[in-house]
């Protein structure tokens, strides 16, 4: 028993990873009104959602690679939205990357959007459209 | 990029009727050790989003989406979900299991309460057969007592 306790004492671990090293990036999403905040350290990436007249929220997640392409992946929590959001960008973030967005409300089915983001801009002041990533999912 | 885009398009279209309810799709049921969670995966095909739920055991009610199978340096292959629990709620979570589905490899549960820092809560995992409903190595409390709040 003593020897359970220690492991998953051990394993049950608080870090903090986003240090001195990080950097931080804007997107916004074409033809919609969001933008994300990205900062980045390492494998770690975090996000601020925002955009004038878009929903807020958070995200956090891992860099990594799938076939060997480099991409973001971040659960993401609208505020006030009770549905369970998943982001995937392309990296590195350049203009005319594509990001996908899947949603579910049950943890059973999804639905999910897709297109393309540009660099710059700064949060809350380059909408580029007057709706939300989330208004049109499939 | 080809092959990422090829994926993920697949994956979204995928998603519009092949979310779990799809004939072929199939779950993996997995605990977290030293924690009363118990999750249902329901997967499908490789690049296609799966989905993830509490069993409703009264340890957590849960959901999320996701779990493509990305490879994170000094990581290796892991599959990673967007998590909302109740027993955290307003936290944001990204749920990554490592070497997934294997039994003993560890399941990070990543978190930000401010979009800029991220923290995170490290465990084992144990894949459950059909008729198991909780790992011996289960404990009492939700994987989310651990989150720490300012």
């Amino acid at each position: 028993m003593r020897r359970k306790c220690l492991t998953w004492a051990a394993l049950a671990f608080a870090t903090q990873v986003a240090g001195a090293s990080a950097e931080t990036t804007t997107l916004t999403f074409d033809g919609a009104c969001n933008t994300v905040t990205i900062t980045t350290s390492g494998t770690s990436v975090d996000a601020v959602l925002g955009g004038t007249g878009c929903e807020a929220g958070l995200g956090t997640g891992l860099n990594g690679k799938i076939h060997g392409d480099s991409l973001s992946g971040l659960g993401i929590l609208f505020n006030g939205d009770p549905a369970s959001y998943y982001l995937v960008l392309t990296r590195p973030y350049v203009t005319g990357g594509n990001w996908w967005l899947y949603k579910t409300t049950n943890g059973i089915n999804g639905s999910w959007s897709s297109g393309l983001y540009s660099v710059g801009g700064t949060a809350e002041h380059h909408p580029q459209g007057s709706q939300s990533i989330t208004a049109h999912m499939h | 990029m080809d092959k990422t885009l090829l994926a993920l398009g697949i994956a979204a279209v995928a998603a519009v009727s092949a979310l779990p309810s799809a004939a072929n799709a199939r779950t993996k049921t997995v605990s977290i050790d030293g924690y009363c969670n118990v999750e249902i995966i329901t997967l499908n095909h490789v690049g296609d989003p799966s989905s993830i739920r509490e069993t409703g055991d009264g340890c957590d009610e849960n959901i999320g989406v996701g779990g493509f199978k990305v490879r994170v340096k000094d990581q290796g292959k892991t599959a990673g979900f967007s998590w909302n629990s109740s027993g955290s709620a307003g936290t944001t979570i990204d749920l990554v299991f490592s070497n997934p589905y294997t039994t003993g490899s560890t399941v990070t549960l990543y978190y930000t309460v401010d979009g800029v820092t991220q923290q995170s809560v490290q465990a084992t995992y144990t894949v459950l057969d059909g008729a198991t409903q909780r790992s011996p190595k289960a404990g009492t409390r939700s994987i989310t007592s651990q989150i720490r709040r300012p």
